[in-house]
């Protein structure tokens, strides 16, 4: 109570010089003594020793609401508030993202799942519960690179708004640079940084600072036992399955515990492949291991070594691997089922429909336009590949049906294996007497060319369409699509090397910051009080006109 | 207007009738009787016992002293003084602590000196005033008018108490119907001067007339800060009235009057306590009753 009077203080002080009317107040409700002769004072005095209280005059319940009222009105008017504490201003939340805090000290094995990241989140829940409203406070991810801050906080939000999800503490795969939250904390000294950190590995803990605070996180005592050491997804294009050459390293050898375990999952978490390891080291003293993937709809690869230690990071990669190029199919008909059908075909078999655009190098070159019918004026040099199916140029005409003998280039590596003698048509595009340079007749009519292929222009040339023709329906059709699409782009396989995490991350034994006794003290700003006693006057005044109605507040108008 | 001028007047003659009335009525002027036994209730019907005469035939037997004639089987007549001249003795105090109680006290003094004057034999009245003792010597109704202006006159005004009436006390009697009316006040000078009352034999009923404002359950103060002054001793109490403050007055009040009554009765006096009628209640025969004796009421008054 002592401490609170203390802090009070008075933002107009000649306020008080309303109390001079109190004064005036107790003349004004004076209440004067009746005089009352008696004979009986000997037993007034008796009586008065049973009441001794009956000696004291008291005031009366109105002299008391009165001088209250103007004793409340003076105190507001001299701006009664609580004085302004000094402290911290803001609170910046640091949170340490670099690899070692996704470890679990005890290992999911232990069924702790907790990584340490997951305990600073909770812990930075409970620090903002307790945090007063009026300090504005700020997450912020510290990575290697930068201090920044978090994507679910725009313009620097207050930080309370929401409870921290889980989302904003995702982990960097390096190291952090802890030292920018010394140096946050040294460029805003009003501002209060707390930083999370379990000081692992290459992220030691930075200079400590007046108004840097430490939350330390994680076992000293915790280390890594597996890790996936380098990991390469190679794409042999037009081949049918993925390579995945790792490097991995495993504990010694413990008959007991068994070997270890490859689990490979596709992107949405469907299983692909389990390899269970040998545990024989190479001459390096790491596992190396070569697995073929078939390719998963969206190129992506999720490795996850087994059984896991205390830290995941290390044994769970994901790789992402484009497809070799990804198209668009454009001024696709709709109105012609047939090409639709043609086209959800090569997108399925292609595996590029859910990353098409993704890769920037191949977009340029990965558009593909199917053309059924219609003309070009000239041989098309934009990038764009074509397969069209009876289109017309400027030296074509038109012919009826497939009149005269079919043949075509059988050892060709398009036409390898297919069979293309039950096509029929009722009209037929002749191409015309000049052709490309580099073009390519894999099969003709009569000698004239039935279907070509240009490199140079990027496109497959066929000499009937879907509309007059049973093409649509010929199993050699999509494998031929392929395969010319494939000797389009010879060179779109690549070999994928996903980042991995530095060795030195593998050391997640926790350390500890100097120990610091005092904990951040924030600012608290001055606190006005004449709006509870402007009201507390208000309900006196109110309550004095009910118990003691005058002229001026009868007590039927209450 | 015309009801203030005519109220007093017309309350005095209500008062004067219920006089009137009075006299249709077997009510008398207290005495003090200080019998304890049966035989002292025959001596106050027929007078002082005088001696034994032998008895004969013809003579009242309510006279006969049977007891004498268990013991000895001799038929004796009780032999009593004749009857003893009846009259009031009334000693006022007149100090200025009556004051208070004077105006509803006129009233009673009025009916006493009136019932005396018509019911008894004399009336000695003895007021102790300011300008000293007052004694007056009346009997027969002839003298009411006298007396009655006699009284209005009387003002509480004296600073002497009741004890200066002793050398007037001395002359009379042991028994008969000797009234002190005072407040009483204080203990310390009261109880002294009614030992050497009763030291001088005098037996004197002690009566309180006590103010609607001291009967117990009274609320006719207002609550809020009062003076209390004694306008004989101008001593002064400021009090916080409340409730409570009067209702352990009450109490009070009614243990004085409880060890009063027991100091008299140590000293051969008796006590009595009741509430002067007010205004309003004063020509109210009812309103009178404590003060006076009837012939149920005989023992009441006894010490």
């Amino acid at each position: 109570m002592g401490e609170f009077l203390q802090a009070l203080e008075l933002t107009r002080p000649w306020g008080l010089l309303c109390l001079l009317i109190l004064p005036l107040v107790y003349w004004l409700h004076r209440d004067p003594a009746r005089t009352l002769f008696t004979d009986r004072l000997e037993i007034w005095l008796r009586a008065l020793a049973r009441v001794p209280r009956a000696r004291r005059r008291r005031p009366t319940l109105r002299l008391i609401l009165s001088l209250l009222l103007f004793a409340l009105l003076s105190l507001a008017i001299a701006g009664v508030q609580q004085a302004a504490k000094a402290g911290y201003k803001r609170l910046f939340i640091v949170v340490d993202q670099s690899a070692s805090m996704t470890a679990t000290d005890h290992g999911v094995a232990a069924g702790v799942t907790n990584s340490r990241i997951e305990s600073a989140r909770q812990l930075a829940n409970q620090e903002l519960a307790a945090l007063p409203d009026w300090i504005p406070a700020q997450v912020l991810g510290i990575n290697g690179q930068v201090l920044k801050k978090r994507v679910e906080f725009p313009q620097g939000l207050d930080a309370r708004d929401r409870k921290l999800s889980e989302s904003l503490f995702a982990s960097h795969s390096g190291h952090a640079r802890l030292e920018l939250a010394s140096k946050l904390a040294f460029r805003d000294p009003q501002a209060c940084v707390l930083l999370y950190s379990d000081g692992a590995g290459p992220s030691s803990w930075p200079t400590i600072r007046e108004n840097l605070y430490f939350r330390a996180l994680g076992d000293t005592q915790a280390k890594s036992s597996t890790a996936i050491l380098a990991a390469r997804l190679s794409d042999p294009w037009p081949g049918p399955q993925l390579e995945l050459d790792l490097v991995l390293d495993l504990p010694q050898p413990d008959p007991s515990r068994g070997g270890a375990t490859i689990r490979i999952l596709d992107g949405r978490r469907k299983l692909i492949r389990t390899e269970t390891l040998a545990l024989e080291a190479s001459e390096d003293g790491h596992v190396h291991r070569r697995l073929l993937l078939p390719r998963g709809d969206d190129g992506r690869v999720i490795i996850e070594l087994l059984p896991p230690d205390s830290f995941l990071a290390d044994e769970h990669i994901e790789i992402r691997a484009p497809p070799p190029w990804s198209f668009q199919l454009r001024a696709l008909p709709k109105s012609d089922e047939r090409l639709g059908v043609l086209a959800d075909f090569l997108n399925t078999a292609l595996s590029a429909g859910k990353s098409a655009g993704s890769t920037t190098e191949a977009r340029a070159r990965g558009e593909l336009q199917l053309v059924n019918g219609g003309s070009l004026a000239g041989w098309p040099e934009d990038g764009v590949l074509r397969i069209l199916f009876g289109t017309r140029f400027s030296t074509s005409r038109n012919t009826q049906g497939l009149e005269g003998r079919l043949d075509w280039q059988r050892t060709h590596d398009l036409l390898r294996g297919l069979d293309l003698s039950t096509l029929r048509s009722k009209r037929r595009v002749l191409f015309g007497s000049v052709e490309p340079a580099d073009s390519e007749t894999l099969a003709w009519v009569s000698g004239e060319a039935l279907i070509l292929l240009s490199k140079q222009h990027s496109f497959l040339w066929l000499g009937v369409s879907l509309a007059d023709s049973n093409l649509s329906t010929q199993p050699f059709l999509p494998l031929l699509c392929i395969r010319a699409l494939a000797a389009l782009l010879p060179s779109a396989g690549k070999a994928t090397l996903t980042a991995l995490l530095d060795p030195v991350e593998s050391d997640i034994a926790a350390t500890k910051p100097l120990p610091r006794a005092d904990t951040p003290r924030f600012y608290r700003p001055p606190r006005a009080y004449w709006p509870w006693l402007l009201a507390a006057a208000m309900c006196l005044l109110l309550l004095r006109a009910v118990l003691f109605p005058t002229a001026l507040f009868p007590s039927s108008s209450i | 207007m015309k009801k203030d001028a005519g109220g007093p007047s017309s309350a005095t003659e209500q008062f004067e009738a219920m006089l009137l009335r009075l006299l249709d009525l077997p009510l008398m002027p207290p005495s003090v009787r200080l019998d304890k036994t049966g035989r002292r209730r025959v001596s106050a019907e027929f007078g002082d016992f005088r001696g034994h005469v032998p008895y004969s035939p013809g003579d009242d037997l309510r006279f006969l002293d049977w007891s004498v004639l268990a013991r000895s089987g001799q038929k004796l007549l009780r032999q009593f003084d004749t009857r003893e001249h009846d009259r009031l003795v009334l000693v006022l105090d007149l100090s200025r602590s009556m004051a208070l109680r004077w105006p509803q006290l006129r009233r009673l003094v009025l009916l006493y000196v009136y019932l005396a004057l018509h019911r008894l034999d004399a009336l000695e009245l003895i007021c102790v005033g300011k300008d000293g003792v007052l004694v007056e010597l009346a009997s027969g109704p002839e003298a009411w008018p006298r007396l009655r202006a006699q009284v209005q006159s009387l003002q509480a005004d004296g600073s002497q108490s009741f004890e200066g009436a002793a050398p007037h006390l001395e002359h009379l009697g042991r028994d008969g119907r000797k009234v002190l009316i005072s407040d009483f006040q204080a203990s310390a000078t009261v109880l002294p001067a009614l030992a050497r009352l009763a030291d001088m034999g005098q037996r004197m009923l002690c009566l309180f007339p006590r103010l609607a404002l001291e009967e117990a359950g009274s609320k006719t103060l207002a609550i809020g800060y009062h003076d209390l002054q004694d306008p004989e001793t101008a001593s002064r109490l400021r009090v916080q009235m409340t409730p409570e403050l009067l209702a352990a007055f009450h109490a009070e009040q009614e243990a004085w009057e409880d060890e009063m009554h027991i100091h008299c009765q140590e000293l051969g006096h008796a006590f009595h306590a009741a509430t002067l009628p007010s205004e309003d209640l004063a020509s109210h025969v009812d309103s009178w009753l404590p003060f006076l004796q009837t012939r149920q009421r005989q023992r009441r008054w006894s010490g």
